[in-house]
């Protein structure tokens, strides 16, 4: 752990860090409690959210701006989601995990011009576009997004490549 | 269609915003308010990010080298022996200032433990402290005023030595109840003297405290086997007799203590991100240090009646150090940003501090994977050190490892991590480690911690799925 916190070099990003703290702590505990319902349990996935954040931070140019904010959704979601399934591991999942915080079509076609593509990306399951975003919009490495999310690299590549196959199957389809 | 990586790194935003307008504002959000539990780890995760100074290689050797306190592996070394006399299977070496009283026997396999006190103690001391759980068993007595007395034995030593400092004293032969015994004689009120010896069990044994020397010798000769039962340790509650600076410079604050049975380390540090470090080790015939002398200046020094061992630093981003050995054979060591005589004003400050512990008997716990993959079958099994494994095989001869260390306290779990690609899963509830190894030489492991501070490590050729399942069985059986 301790060598996770040495990542942050300068007193400067530390104030960053705390920004982003103050900035974001309550949208993750209201992600987090959509998925947990619990507020123990949502703080609890929002303090660990916090902590995979800080392994990454270097990677966050600014603090305020859809990219960080979709980041640290992500990965609180994908805490949360890790948190609900050890705490469920043989119940029945009360909410449709594969499509947690998923736009339906409705909510995506109020967004005017956007593209198919992004459209179809966004209406992704859960764990496809988090992994795409993760890539494609916030670059990190797949090696990064595994240690993340808690995946093998190898597993990263194979659901980006079944996110890829889904897409094409999905515009395929409208087209 | 096909979609291309450029297709996604060009759209990827576009999406983002789709799905992030699922959420509200964040003025729409009520406000929560976090838990108090939940800020202070927040405040602590913050001010920890402030340790933005890299450590230097000093401090990263300091840190390995509490690593070696905390294993307790193996001895002092480095002795030139310029005398050697042995009674009973121990060696003695001599240096200038110190004696290192080694086992060099043939350990006598069905000998029995046995448990000693001394049936006579002076007056005005009482038992304080037991710690039998190690190899080397220590049992210390206090008086109202604070001073101890201290008794260990060893039954059966296996590599261990005793690290006694001459310095202050006078050493003399003598015998206790038959025994040749090596009489310590305090030439200094701050030194305590002591007495060493072995009995025709193969125990060694070791008094030391600021008593006469005739009452010294009845203590020793008081020591008799006693019944085990009647001296088990309270698994309950051990007050165990730890030490801590007690004089913090200005600016330094305290972001890490641990004790443990071996010794205790401070670890304090000021704006400007310098460490002041404070580490001892009480058990130091089962511990060693090996202290950095690298860009240092080198050189012996008295304090308070004992040698000390100076580290004066050439280059001001490393900084001196001070190590010296008690007559209680504890080992202490100060580094910091400071002069010498700063490094001894701490060192001045160093008192004994009380510490009430819990530690639940472990010990029992039966652990076992309860789903051994098809091919495998049991192989051996050994407990050692707070350390229980057990080793499956299949007809490939690989084997399937899983092991688990109940006495954190005793020892350390290491798996080398390289060439690996590392990932956390969760098993059964408690976040794990998983190490992948693409070399189909190297078993692929998973290691974890449960909610009785166990650590627990499965190792087997295993793809990562079987491995997980594996890992999942892990159950306490009867």
């Amino acid at each position: 752990m301790i060598m996770y916190l040495q990542m942050l070099e300068t007193s400067e990003e530390k104030v960053r860090f705390e920004e982003l703290v103050l900035t974001y702590k309550n949208l993750m505990f209201y992600v987090a409690n959509q998925i947990l319902n619990n507020d123990y349990d949502a703080e609890d996935a929002v303090q660990q959210a916090f902590f995979a954040i800080l392994k990454n931070f270097k990677k966050i140019s600014e603090i305020k701006c859809p990219q960080t904010r979709s980041f640290v959704v992500t990965v609180v979601e994908r805490k949360a989601i890790d948190l609900y399934r050890a705490k469920n591991r043989n119940a029945v999942l009360s909410f449709d995990e594969e499509y947690i915080n998923t736009p339906n079509s409705a909510e995506a076609d109020t967004v005017v011009d956007r593209t198919d593509l992004a459209r179809a990306l966004a209406m992704l399951p859960t764990r496809y576009r988090e992994l795409l975003l993760l890539k494609y919009d916030s670059g990190y490495s797949e090696r990064e997004i595994a240690v993340m999310c808690s995946m093998t690299p190898a597993n990263v590549k194979k659901t980006i490549q079944r996110a890829k196959k889904r897409l094409e199957t999905l515009l395929g389809r409208e087209a | 269609m096909k979609i291309t990586d450029e297709m996604l790194y060009r759209h990827a935003a576009e999406a983002r915003d789709i799905w992030l307008c699922t959420f509200p504002d964040d003025s729409e959000i009520p406000e929560h308010e976090f838990s108090e539990e939940f800020n202070k780890e927040m405040e602590r995760l913050v001010a920890l990010s402030q340790k933005q100074k890299k450590p230097n290689k000093r401090l990263r050797r300091i840190a390995a080298m509490f690593a070696v306190i905390i294993i307790g592996a193996s001895s002092f070394i480095g002795v030139n022996a310029e005398a050697r006399a042995a009674f009973v299977g121990w060696i003695k070496e001599l240096t200038d200032d110190y004696l290192i009283y080694r086992y060099e026997g043939t350990p006598v396999p069905d000998a029995e433990p046995m448990v000693y006190r001394p049936t006579w103690i002076p007056e005005g001391y009482s038992e304080f402290f037991v710690n039998e759980k190690t190899n080397s068993k220590t049992v210390a007595y206090s008086n109202e005023a604070g001073e101890m007395i201290k008794f260990r034995y060893i039954h059966n030593p296996g590599e261990t030595d005793w690290f006694i400092s001459a310095e202050n004293t006078v050493k003399e032969s003598t015998t206790v109840n038959g025994h040749k015994a090596d009489l310590f004689i305090s030439t200094d009120p701050d030194t305590a003297g002591g007495v060493i010896w072995s009995d025709e069990n193969n125990c060694a044994f070791m008094l030391s405290g600021f008593l006469t020397v005739d009452d010294l010798l009845k203590m020793a000769e008081s020591i008799r086997p006693v019944d085990l039962s009647e001296h088990e340790n309270s698994p309950e509650s051990i007050t165990e007799v730890q030490y801590g600076l007690t004089a913090i410079p200005e600016g330094y604050i305290e972001v890490l203590t641990d004790y443990d049975d071996n010794g205790g380390s401070q670890l304090f540090e000021n704006e400007a991100g310098q460490y002041l470090t404070f580490l001892y080790t009480l058990n130091s015939g089962d511990s060693s240090m090996y202290i950095d002398t690298t860009s240092t200046t080198h050189y012996q020094t008295l304090f308070n009646g004992y040698a000390v061992e100076v580290l004066d630093s050439d280059d001001p981003d490393f900084p001196n150090s001070i190590a010296w050995v008690d007559t209680e054979n504890t080992v202490f060591y100060i580094s910091g940003y400071f002069d010498i005589d700063g490094l001894f004003a701490l060192a001045e400050s160093i008192e004994p501090v009380a510490i009430e512990t819990t530690t639940p008997d472990l010990s029992s716990l039966n652990y076992r994977p309860t789903l051994i993959p098809e091919g495998y079958t049991w192989h051996r099994e050994n407990d050692f050190a707070g350390h229980r494994q057990i080793v499956y095989v299949n007809e490939a001869g690989q084997l399937l490892r899983y092991h688990y260390v109940y006495d954190t306290a005793s020892t350390a779990m290491f798996t080398v991590a390289e060439g690996a690609t590392h990932s956390i899963i969760d098993i059964n509830g408690y976040q794990a480690d998983m190490l992948l190894f693409d070399d189909p030489e190297t078993s692929n492991c998973i290691l974890w911690t449960d909610e009785n501070n166990c650590a627990h490590a499965v190792h087997a050729f295993l793809d990562e799925a079987a491995l997980i399942e594996l890992a999942e069985s892990v159950k306490i059986v009867d």
